[in-house]
């Protein structure tokens, strides 16, 4: 998988913003038990934190009460290009497209990239000592499946 | 009587504070639960047509034989029924269910069911132990939240202690360690929204159909049940080796659990004790499987700290997606919102599409302060505990939007003036009679078929992971369902009985308007009418078609439901007989739903089915629907994405579906002659005075 390099001051600027309605990208959160409901993605955090699907075996379990986030990676790759301008993150997921491999394989390496990426843009909060550090909104991440 | 049966039915008229009972006897023919409830209302409520609200509105709250006793998977359901006040646009008659151990203690108290008439003229509370039976003031308890008010009944029946307490001169010992089972509102039900429900420890709750609302307006505030008692089965040893010959359709430890998992999705009796909602409990938090009253599934969870305890499924899904995006993972926000929920009363699936909607309002500028849909509702704070304590509040107290959302999201949204335009882009998925879409009708046809020529969204999983789920998912990883589309077909051809017709399983778009479709749509109704739902085998276990671990891949069902049945009864009823039944209860449904006005042009999807692709134009992209479908002589799996319902095929389909039950094709109406065959001449009076009966 490819490395990201660091992106421009602009480039950032742009990823951290929340888009409207008309921008927005909405993925489909599939669980078993519940159905199937679409979920809207305002953010490049949104859309890392949403992403997922755990494995095969985990998928497939009986009385299945995990769920999964679905994005067209098709559509991801379209919205990251066209709506934020990132070329370099558009044509890491096209990427992943491009190996052929079902949703199912490339959704936690595209997963990946975005929470690479909206770490590397993440604004800097200060901390209890007025010193500055890096967090992704809401994004401190769990071992969880989400 | 038959084993299994207590013999008697609890009967309480809350206007004039008596209490009688009904022989069950008089029942049986029903099997119990909903085909009792069923019989019971069309004899006692003596206007169908009056409001969920009105006084002369009839609740029974059933048992089944099988409540109680070892029988897996179906001892701890209790089933609701009465006129709800969710529907839209009109109030059926109309079911709802939650786990537990009501039943079961209801049983051992020595009733099958209970009857609730009339109104209170001040809030009361009803305390069941064993045949003593108690109308009591209620003013202590309204106003407390669900779990509150459960544990001040425990105080006061309980006094406090754990140890063993006698309840006097009942049957058997007379004596329990257990808490009384107690059935509440919270408040959200005292205020009477149409969206509140029925609470029963924790985790367990009646959402769907607004019974909350209607407890509310008896003024009834909780029923508490204990009993001292046990069930008389008839057959004790031919239960143990029904119960024992069924392991072999679960997991039963023979087989590791990383190695059963791929080939197992679909085979709805097995599966170890699951881990529930642990999956969505920060990593922290030490829990455990717990499971309804006898059951060897366990699928939801109890947890350390106590919080969310027994939540699972949508309880979490209504706000698991927001916790995330807000904390980027699960925290401790997602089990305080489950908690809410419960605390308030409110039906989750309601406010998890809710939610959906009025995010997507406030999203496009329509909602928000100072905006066309002004509200105080601050979706600044979305992920937190806050905004759904928020919303809750507003729902249960009635004010700010709040006090249109207690009536429901179909009655606030023509309120506000957006049905007709978000039900017909999709954005507020109602699917039909004011229920939010479970699952989608453009693709799992069976499950919107079965809602709309019904009562409401069915919540019936029977084919839902055989035909859905299971080939969906492999498709995501690009593998092939352990079950194949010609191994389905086979199955289910053996085993859906009397039609046997392996086309059933052609979901393809054109299979999904054929009469094959309508036998499927035929057998579901009359399958969940007697055994899931009247004989309460609980639709997380049942139906049982393939099976990873049963012979052949055969799961149990055709065998297992009436071997459980026969020997908790001693009868000797075989599956074509159930199913018969079952055709029975349902053709008795719609003998009620006629009297409360329903015909055939009353039954169509809101527009978005017809109209938007499932869901191009709304996500902007198809999503997985994988389904069997057989096309070129072959049973494929074909993906269905984007397909949309045509309007005069799907009418084509209903008149093959009311030819196949012996419907009037103009009207939906029963005939005299198919009511008659299935021994309801007097229904078929009643509907002949009506001018209702179907020519």
């Amino acid at each position: 998988m490819r490395t990201l390099t660091e992106p421009s001051a602009e480039l950032a600027e742009r990823l951290r913003r929340e888009v409207g309605p008309i921008e927005r990208l909405v993925g489909m959160r599939m669980s078993v038990m519940g159905g199937s409901n679409p979920t809207m993605l305002h953010s490049l955090p949104a859309a890392a934190h949403f992403l997922h699907i755990g494995t095969y075996e985990e998928a497939m379990r009986p009385n299945n009460q995990e769920t999964i986030g679905y994005i067209d990676p098709l559509a991801l790759e379209q919205w990251i290009r066209g709506v934020f301008g990132d070329e370099e993150l558009a044509d890491a997921i096209r990427e992943q497209i491009d190996t052929g491999q079902p949703f199912g394989f490339i959704a936690n390496p595209i997963r990946e990239l975005l929470q690479t990426r909206a770490l590397q843009v993440a604004p800097p909060e200060e901390d209890e000592d007025g010193e500055a550090e890096v967090v992704v909104a809401g994004a401190a991440e769990k071992d969880s499946e989400g | 009587m038959s084993g299994g049966y207590t013999g008697k039915i609890l009967r309480i008229n809350l206007t004039d504070k008596s209490v009688s009972t009904l022989d069950t006897k008089d029942y049986e023919e029903y099997g119990g639960g909903h085909g009792m409830g069923s019989a019971i209302f069309w004899d006692l409520c003596e206007d169908k047509t009056v409001s969920g609200f009105d006084p002369g509105n009839v609740i029974t709250i059933m048992s089944s034989p099988l409540s109680g006793t070892l029988t897996p998977a179906a001892s701890g359901r209790t089933e609701v029924q009465g006129i709800g006040v969710q529907g839209y646009p009109t109030e059926w008659f109309t079911r709802s269910n939650f786990g537990g151990r009501f039943c079961g203690q209801m049983k051992f108290a020595g009733w099958d069911g209970i009857v609730v008439e009339g109104a209170a003229d001040k809030p009361v509370w009803v305390d069941i132990r064993d045949d003593d039976v108690q109308i009591k003031d209620a003013e202590g308890l309204w106003g407390l939240d669900t779990t509150e008010v459960q544990e001040e009944i425990w105080r006061i029946v309980q006094g406090g202690t754990s140890e063993w307490r006698s309840l006097g001169g009942g049957r058997d010992s007379g004596r329990t360690t257990q808490r009384p089972a107690v059935l509440t509102i919270g408040r959200a039900g005292e205020t009477m929204s149409r969206t509140a429900a029925l609470i029963h420890d924790a985790g367990n709750g009646a959402g769907q159909g607004g019974f909350g609302g209607v407890f509310g307006s008896k003024n009834l505030k909780a029923i508490s049940v204990i009993g001292t008692g046990g069930v008389e089965v008839a057959d004790p040893a031919a239960l143990m080796d029904a119960r024992l010959w069924a392991n072999q359709y679960a997991v039963a430890g023979s087989i590791a659990d990383d190695d059963f998992a791929p080939q197992s999705m679909g085979s709805m009796f097995g599966g170890n004790p699951a881990s529930g909602a642990a999956g969505y409990a920060p990593a922290d938090q030490p829990k455990a499987p717990m499971g309804c009253l006898g059951c060897h599934k366990n699928c939801r969870a109890r947890f350390q700290s106590a919080a969310s305890n027994g939540s699972s499924c949508v309880d979490y899904f209504f706000y698991h997606v927001y916790d995330q995006a807000a904390h980027g993972g699960y925290t401790q926000a997602i089990l305080d919102a489950a908690d809410l929920l419960q605390r308030y009363g409110i039906n989750s699936y309601q406010v998890e599409a809710m939610i959906i909607w009025l995010n997507h309002l406030y999203q496009e500028g329509v909602l928000g302060k100072g905006k066309e849909i002004d509200t105080e509702l601050d979706f600044t704070k979305l992920g937190e505990v806050s905004f759904v304590e928020q919303l809750l509040d507003m729902i249960a107290e009635k004010y700010d939007i709040g006090e249109d959302l207690h009536e429901g999201i179909a009655l606030a949204a023509v309120k506000w003036g957006r049905y007709e335009q978000d039900t017909k882009t999709g954005i507020l998925p109602i699917q039909a009679w004011g229920y939010v879409q479970h699952y989608d009708a453009r693709t799992e046809v069976e499950w919107g078929y079965g809602s709309l020529v019904g009562d409401r969204d069915i919540n019936e999983h029977d084919f839902n992971t055989l035909v859905y789920w299971a080939p969906s998912i492999a498709s995501l990883f690009g593998a092939q369902p352990a079950c194949s589309a010609p191994l389905l077909a086979e199955i289910m051809e053996e085993k859906l009985t009397p039609y046997n017709d392996p086309m059933m399983m052609d979901y393809s778009d054109e299979g999904i308007y054929s009469e094959s479709m309508a036998k499927l749509v035929a057998w579901h109704r009359h399958y969940t009418r007697y055994y899931k739902q009247s004989l309460a085998f609980c639709d997380w276990a049942y139906g049982d078609f393939f099976n990873a671990f049963g012979p052949d891949n055969r799961g149990l069902t055709g065998e297992g439901e009436d071997k459980f049945f026969n020997a908790v009864t001693g009868q000797s009823q075989t599956f074509e007989e159930g199913m018969e039944k079952g055709r029975k209860i349902w053709n008795l449904d719609r003998a009620i739903w006629i009297l409360q006005g329903r015909e055939r042009d009353q039954e169509v999807f809101t527009d978005y089915n017809y109209e938007v692709g499932a869901v191009p134009g709304y996500t902007t992209y198809e999503v997985p629907y994988v389904v069997p479908a057989f096309e070129n002589g072959e049973w494929t799996y074909k993906s269905v994405s984007g397909r949309m319902l045509d309007r005069d095929k799907v009418e084509d389909w209903k008149t093959k579906f009311y030819t196949l039950e012996g419907w009037d094709t103009s009207t939906g109406w029963p005939t005299r002659a198919t009511l008659e065959d299935l021994g309801l001449g007097h229904v078929a009076d009643t509907l002949e005075e009506a001018g209702k009966l179907g020519a």
